[in-house]
């Protein structure tokens, strides 16, 4: 007999029973759902750790001076100023796999535009800087090589500074005062949001060229004109970050002219490590919450096994009937088969749908980022199917194996 | 000339009830040619519905030899033995032996089915069955709407429509009252004077006298085989002796 046809009995057996049909399915159901819900809340969490770990640049490692460690001493990051121009140069040069290296500067400082005053983080960069952390420049343009070769009083400011100083008006263009110096406003950047790290607003921030952040902005406090505070370094990929950081180790001590035994007077870090960290716990807890549903779904396949046995039994006349008419055992088994089968396809239909708007309806209540992925949806069927497959043979392959005669004496 | 449709030799059936074993056949022998009918008579218990089902290839004899249209058909295989039953064998049951989930017309398709004839085919031809059987307008109907009689003749529409050269029917008027039972007898009557064959069992000498010819059994022996005019006469004048020297001998 030709799939189609068995396919329209099993059908059949579902819709003339379909209270039943629905309390059999339920345990898929609810599997199912539990699945995809599980999934994603997991995945939602894991996509906003990934989006953030992207907010602060891909790839990236810093370097500070200072050592975490010296002699017993802990001493604060930045607490000898190694760290210099060129060393960045350096960097970009000779370490293969750097994008870019950014000398970078930073200090409190004070912004003035008309009435409205905002004390913000005033950040002394290069070009390099904006292409380490994937920033884009929302409106206007970027600082020009000339114009950090001649320290021009140009800035850049962060959506927040942007909230906080204007209100209507466009920036583009206008003077704002840093420090008590006049600047023009270039351009505006793009919004990042909240640094999951540290928690700080990453907007909240106004940049200008490095020579004019040491010369009029936050030079006071430098020892050596040629300190940085950090250099931002770019490695092309997550692979190359490891050798990358060594390379730029040795270079780095080489420089410096670290004797063997010495520490590092600097540290390489790389700033989406705790948050990497957390990205696998979440993984793992994903994993451990839909190896949990999954559970349930296969308790929802063994209530199927259940009924199908139960059904078997039930219908022993029309089997032995069917088999009188010509059935042959495979007609028997596969209407049986494709009965689970369906039965679990369709509570994995319906839980799907459960799964996604339960999601949907907890990360509106708790405000968490949900993602129902098609790979949970495609594994949700995958699976109820396969569990049809698995718990519907045995009681298919039962009623496959009646005798006839038998078959039809029972009542 | 072609083989017989039918050639038993020496058939026996044991049941199993536990450790015990039942002989229900005790060596069958028995020819029938391809569109007799044949009545089945004998006492309950007398192996009458065994000797159907082997016939029908429902079940396998213990010992013994069967040759259904000439070929060698008792060792076959279950699913070689079902394609036999869609393609070749009717039954018609007591117990009407409908599906009562699906209607009068599903029903009638259902061994078509098997057989593996196309939907529009099938559709078709129960149809046609269904309205020559006089159930026209009742196709859409269920089982457990129709009468007794007209869940029967919708089990003969099964069988009008799927064309079995073989027809076994086990006591088809059992359950029906006399007029009905005998609409029935003629739909069968009307289908083996279009060529089919048909092993009827019964109880009832009425239904028997549709036959051409009558096999009575007794303790799961055949006791006499005779054309059903010579049966009639002989049953009334020397009912013992045939029926004597069997029973004592067993
Ligand atoms: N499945 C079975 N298991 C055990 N014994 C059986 C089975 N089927 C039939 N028998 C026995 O075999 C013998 C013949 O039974 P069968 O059903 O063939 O008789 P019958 O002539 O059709 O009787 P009836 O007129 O009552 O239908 C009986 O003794 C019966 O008890
Ligand atoms: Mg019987």
């Amino acid at each position: 007999m030709s799939m189609v046809e068995t396919i329209r009995i099993a059908w059949r057996a579902v819709w003339a029973n379909l209270l039943r049909s629905m309390l059999t399915m339920l345990g898929i159901i609810i599997g199912v759902a539990a699945l995809i819900t599980m999934v994603a809340v997991g995945t939602g969490a894991q996509n906003q750790i990934d989006e953030q770990i992207r907010s602060l640049g891909a790839n990236l490692l810093t370097i500070q001076p200072g050592s975490l460690n010296q002699g017993g001493v802990r001493l604060g990051t930045g607490s000898r100023q190694t760290l210099s121009e060129a060393d960045a140069a350096a960097i970009a040069e000779e370490v293969p796999g750097v994008v870019v290296a950014a000398p970078t500067i930073s200090g409190t400082v004070q912004v003035v535009q008309g009435n409205a005053n905002w004390s913000t983080l005033a950040g002394g960069i290069t070009p390099a800087y904006l292409v380490a952390r994937d920033w884009r420049v929302e409106t206007g343009r970027g600082f020009t090589l000339d114009e950090v070769d001649t320290a021009a009083k140009v800035v850049l400011l962060g959506a927040t500074v942007v909230d906080k100083l204007f209100e209507d008006e466009e920036p583009l263009g206008q003077l704002v005062r840093i420090a008590n110096v006049p600047f023009t406003i270039v351009g505006v950047l793009g919004r990042k949001g909240q640094n999951a790290g540290n928690g700080r607003d990453q907007d909240d921030v106004v940049l200008v060229p490095l020579s004019t952040a040491k010369l009029r902005v936050l030079g006071s406090n430098k020892v050596s004109r040629n300190a940085v505070d950090f250099v931002m370094v770019k490695v092309v990929s997550d692979e190359a970050i490891v050798s990358a950081q060594e390379q730029i180790r040795r270079l780095l001590r080489q420089r410096h002219r670290l004797a063997a035994g010495a520490p590092d007077d600097f540290q390489i870090r790389k700033p989406s490590e705790t948050m990497e960290a957390r990205a696998a716990a979440t993984r793992s807890l994903t994993f451990l919450l839909a190896a949990i549903a999954s559970v349930s779904l296969v308790v929802g396949g063994i209530s199927i096994m259940n009924i199908m046995l139960v059904s078997v039994t039930e219908r022993t006349h029309e089997i032995g009937l069917r088999q009188a008419l010509g059935a042959r055992r495979r007609d028997i088994r596969n209407q049986f088969l494709v009965e689970a089968t369906m039965l679990c396809l369709l509570g994995g239909v319906l839980g799907v749908g459960v799964g996604a708007l339960v999601a949907v309806g907890i990360g509106n209540l708790a405000g968490w980022p949900i993602w129902v992925s098609p790979a949970s949806i495609a594994l949700g069927f995958a699976f109820s199917g396969a569990i049809g497959v698995f718990f519907g043979f045995y009681p298919a392959h039962k009623a496959a194996l009646l005798d006839p005669i038998e078959a039809l004496r029972y009542e | 000339m072609a083989p017989p449709l039918i050639q038993a030799t020496a058939l026996r059936k044991d049941h199993r009830l536990g450790d015990a074993i039942v002989p229900a056949l005790r060596g069958v022998t028995l020819t029938i040619e391809a569109g007799e009918f044949v009545a089945i008579m004998g006492p309950s218990g007398s192996g009458k519905s065994s000797l159907l089902h082997l016939l029908g290839l429902l079940d396998r004899p213990t010992a013994g030899g069967y040759r259904l249209a000439g070929r060698a058909v008792a060792d076959l295989c279950p699913d070689n033995r079902a394609q036999i039953r869609a393609q070749g064998i009717g039954f018609i049951f007591q117990a009407f032996n409908l599906l009562g989930r699906n209607t009068a017309i599903e029903n009638v398709e259902l061994a078509m089915t098997y057989a593996g004839i196309p939907r529009t085919e099938r559709r078709r031809r129960a149809e046609t069955a269904l309205t020559q059987i006089g159930l026209g307008e009742r196709q859409h109907h269920w089982p457990g709407q129709l009468s007794g009689g007209e869940q029967q003749r919708v089990a003969i529409a099964r069988v009008l429509a799927a064309g079995p050269r073989l027809i076994l029917a086990d006591e088809p008027t059992g359950a029906l009252d006399t007029a009905t039972g005998r609409e029935i007898m003629a739909l069968l009557q009307d289908m083996n004077r279009a060529g089919r064959t048909i092993v009827l069992v019964t109880h009832d000498p009425a239904v028997a006298a549709y036959a051409q010819r009558i096999v009575r059994m007794q303790d799961g022996r055949i006791v006499s085989d005779l054309p059903a005019a010579i049966d009639r006469g002989a049953m009334s004048m020397i009912p013992q002796a045939i029926a004597c020297p069997e029973t004592t001998a067993s």
